[in-house]
């Protein structure tokens, strides 16, 4: 029958599900960064301690040196081969208005220039006592 | 069954060679014997974690500072 489209009647049409799977685009896999997992604080006393410490992979701790001031942060990276990254901090305190007070002592600080005029100043005078005296040695 | 070892002989095994045990138990390969790199191991295999690894080093730091436990560490 015209109904049948023009099929025997009985006629099953071959159904192919994997082909239709087939046609349907795969989902994009988003690759999600591998991110170093915080590994907490670790108070130590000495910088041998922090580096003898153990890391996992994919990790990273921050260690509070006690006796020094100092603050040590040990990363490793995701592979078993990877040597860990150990940084060093120096721990500087801050005064009452929150600036810290180390940069008054850089600011008193003479620079290159005056550094080397200075420098050529010494060397005069040590000739010149040499001259004198013929005790003072050059360097 | 004949070849299934009896409570005896796993003690036997245990007390001479625990090594053997624990690295079946826990995949740790033959060349790993170091007691810091059977620990860096499963840290690596995640059969650990960091958190497990902080909390028994803090554990261990105060055992080692606890005077009733002084006999216990070896003095490096």
């Amino acid at each position: 029958m015209a109904f049948n489209n023009n099929f025997p009647i009985g006629y099953q049409p071959m159904y192919y599900p994997q082909y239709q799977q087939q046609m349907t685009a795969p989902p994009v896999q988003s690759v999600q960064p591998q991110q170093v997992q915080n590994g907490g604080y670790v108070t130590v006393q000495n910088e041998q301690e922090a580096k003898d410490y153990l890391v996992a992979n994919g990790t990273s701790v921050t260690f509070i040196d006690t006796n020094n001031r100092k603050l040590y942060i040990k990363t490793k990276g995701f592979s078993s081969l990877d040597q860990p990254i150990f940084k060093r901090y120096s721990l500087v305190e801050d005064d009452d208005n929150g600036d810290q007070t180390i940069a008054d002592t850089l600011a008193d600080l003479p620079d290159k220039e005056e550094i080397e005029k200075i420098k050529a100043d010494i060397k005069t005078l040590k000739a010149k006592v040499s001259k004198l005296t013929g005790k003072v040695k050059d360097e | 069954m004949n070849n299934s070892m009896n409570l005896f002989q796993m003690l036997g095994q245990l007390k001479s060679n625990p090594m053997a045990l624990l690295s079946r138990r826990f995949n740790i390969p033959a060349n790993v014997n170091n007691p810091n790199e059977i620990i860096q191991h499963l840290l690596n295999t995640g059969q650990i974690t960091q958190a497990n690894y902080n909390q028994a080093a803090n554990y261990a730091k105060q055992m080692q500072n606890n005077p009733q436990f002084s006999g216990l560490f070896k003095k490096k």
